[in-house]
């Protein structure tokens, strides 16, 4: 099993998690700065309960998921990026210069070639995985710098595909 | 006790509906001879069955659509017959016939019949033939991509293009204008080449608002057929069915019977053998039309099995081994009784388009309780493999009307988990919540009509989320792959309460 972040990335600020069972019982768990006593105790095999500091009582699983964790807590499910890692998810949304391959997939083809210029929303690639079809398209206008890839490339999710020098902002205008 | 109607028999699939069918050839007295690739050496329908094959490398063409090593698996298993469950090679009209050929027995339709009924285009004709009317279309076999053009332009956007041999959304495109057309019918060509191995398509007026609403059929081959009522499966993401329903909220005794005609009609009118699905849209003037015929059995079977009490697996093999229509469903109890709803549980992110996910299940809780059924082909410490289809586990509730499943499925999805990566849990769940599910009213593009299931806002987590997250490596240390970690070191404490676990563990990591 995958261990757990103990760093999560929470409102655009890193929290540190910490927890430890209490010598007579309970549990002492850290969030960031604050500190918190609380009941808890198994749930099944899988799962745990816990009564939150108002008194309500909680059930939850969790398990590592990508680079950060998941937590399913009364029937609902949240995801937590990993502060220590922020490269490999966090980044792929924001940074449109790299185009990521957004899951492990087989390439089945490769639209564009370097010196090419896109637009935003302009196909580059399509991959497939678990028989389905997905496009990657460009999330800014720019020139393809790079193109790291080939059809028929097996690749992992994160993995960098085609890199794109980006058009400063306005100037694509008259073009 | 029955004699056994076979001594073994092969499944050529994997996944949960391998699992449902080895279990219902279990209880039949057979032993069940399971196939998998290198990935799914460890899979649960491997572990179920009572002997396994390794067929070859994870890709599907080099294992379970691979008809020789099938059919060699079968040889040197010495099984009798064949289930091919739904997807792979089971719509596949050669593997039926390489199956006879080689002297064993195809649990499913004939390969005429697949011909006749896979094949959307001749399906029609038959379907006109039978009386059943059709939704406008194109199926031009040799045409190439300017008559498609051409003829899309005659039928007029919006229109779908879709796989001749497909099911399950492989190969289609919807398009709304035309200067989208070239794009999606080559995307739609070349997904269902991947698919089906057979790039043959057609186009079909895009009917709606409308409902998909099927009827399950069994035949006998020789002219004889019955049909099991209807399902619902109206709430569909990328043309696959999400959440599927026995009876329909609005189909009523008359139109039940007016469709089961209809279906039953085509089914004899070709002969049908064994299980086989015929799909209609219906409009909002209860008007219904022929869309497709599905000649195996179908992911949603089970709403169809716990409403009318029969077992359809079950009943495939002992159709084959020579059973009557009547033995297997007497008339007087085909109709349906109560309610029962599906949820598809899929490897898939629906905040990113749903995305297809795969990995490790690290946390799998399944649901249980009173009139709740799981078929999953995963458990925890399964590995969910980037090559085939992303459904993990289909959820199914049963009880004597709709409301009652509605609660019971909320209640069944709430006390689950399937940790690990992305699933389609929490969407299901709103889903079932969406005050117009609730009501019952369903369209097949419901999920359009109701963006807000599809971008939901991304709420901050709460504080409770956050203290889980902390206490989680608390309580992992004991969870199911643990067992690496040696904790004998501690496991003598007394009064630690946790210790009867990694017992526990240590077990299960023995027997894993």
């Amino acid at each position: 099993m995958a261990r757990l972040p103990h760093d999560l990335e929470i409102a655009e600020e890193n929290v540190h998690l910490g927890s430890r069972r209490k010598p007579g019982g309970g549990f002492i768990v850290q969030l960031g700065s604050k500190s918190y006593e609380l009941e808890a105790g198994r749930l099944g095999t899988q799962g745990f309960w816990f009564r939150d500091t108002e008194g309500q009582r909680h059930r939850a699983f969790a398990a590592a998921q990508g680079e950060g964790m998941v937590v399913r807590l009364d029937g609902r499910t949240w995801a937590f990026k990993s502060a220590v890692h922020e490269q490999g998810a966090g980044a792929e949304e924001q940074d449109p210069s790299q185009v990521m391959a957004p899951m492990t997939g087989t390439l089945i083809s490769v639209m564009v070639s370097t010196g090419d210029s896109v637009h935003e929303g302009q196909d580059l690639a399509v991959l497939s995985a678990m028989k389905m079809e997905h496009k990657l398209t460009a999330t800014a206008a720019g020139t393809v710098s790079e193109v790291l890839c080939a059809e028929t490339d097996t690749v992992d999710a994160g993995q960098i595909l085609i890199r794109l020098e980006i058009l400063e902002k306005g100037s694509d205008r008259d073009s | 006790m029955r004699q056994p109607p076979f001594r073994r028999i092969l499944v050529a699939n994997r996944g949960e509906i391998a699992c449902r069918i080895i279990r219902g050839i279990q209880e039949l007295g057979c032993s069940a001879v399971a196939v998998y690739s290198d990935v799914d050496a460890e899979a649960l329908h491997v572990q179920s069955a009572d002997d396994a094959i390794l067929l070859g490398a994870a890709p599907p063409a080099e294992s379970y659509l691979d008809i020789d090593k099938i059919l060699a698996a079968a040889k040197e298993s010495g099984s009798e017959a064949i289930h091919p469950g739904y997807g792979f090679l089971s719509e596949n009209a050669e593997f039926s016939r390489a199956v006879e050929d080689a002297g064993l027995v195809f649990l499913g339709p004939t390969a005429k019949a697949m011909e006749e009924m896979g094949g959307k285009r001749r399906a029609k004709e038959i379907a006109a033939e039978a009386g059943v009317p059709g939704v406008p279309g194109f199926d031009g076999r040799d045409a190439d991509e300017a008559r498609f053009k051409a003829e899309a332009e005659r039928i007029g956007y919006p229109l779908l293009i879709k796989a001749s041999a497909g099911g399950g959304g492989r190969g289609m495109r919807l398009v709304h204008e035309a200067s989208d057309f070239a794009e999606a019918f080559r995307a739609g060509q070349r997904e269902a080449v991947g698919a089906f191995g057979d790039g043959t398509m057609i186009l079909e007026k895009y009917v709606h608002p409308s409902r998909h609403i099927e009827v399950q059929i069994f035949g006998d081959g020789e002219g004889g057929a019955i049909a099991l009522g209807e399902r619902e499966c109206s709430v569909q993401r990328r043309h696959q069915k999400v959440l599927e329903e026995s009876p329909s909220p609005v189909v009523d005794k008359d139109l039940r019977r007016r469709m089961e005609e209809a279906a039953i009609s085509l089914a004899k009118t070709i002969r049908y053998r064994n299980a086989g699905t015929v799909e209609f849209l219906l409009d909002e003037n209860q008007d219904f039309y022929f869309l497709e015929a599905n000649t195996r059995l179908q992911v949603e079977h089970p709403v169809t099995e716990l409403v009318t009490g029969f077992d359809l697996v079950q009943s495939q093999i002992l159709l084959a081994a020579g059973a009557s229509l009547e033995e297997l469903f007497p008339a007087d109890q085909r109709e349906p009784h109560g309610w029962a709803l599906e949820a598809r549980i899929c490897a898939e992110d629906p905040d990113r388009d749903f995305l297809p996910a795969s990995g490790l299940l690290e946390v799998c809780e399944l649901p249980q309780g009173p009139w709740i059924r799981v078929d999953t082909g995963f458990g925890p410490g399964s590995t969910v493999p980037v090559f085939y289809d992303s459904l993990i586990a289909k959820v199914i509730v049963q009880g004597k009307d709709r409301d009652s499943c509605l609660s019971r499925m909320e209640m069944a999805l709430e006390h689950s988990a399937w940790l690990g990566f992305p699933t389609n849990v929490d969407f299901l769940l709103d889903v079932i919540r969406h005050p117009a599910f609730r009501a019952g009213d369903l369209r097949t593009d419901f999920l359009e009509t109701h963006p807000e299931l599809l971008n939901r806002d991304s709420e901050p987590a709460p504080e409770a989320a956050l203290l889980a997250a902390a206490l989680a490596p608390c309580f992992q240390a004991c969870s199911t792959a643990v067992g690496k970690t040696s904790e004998s070191g501690t496991n003598g404490e007394a009064g630690d309460p946790y210790s009867p676990w990694k017992d526990h563990d240590g077990f299960r990591l023995a027997g894993s």
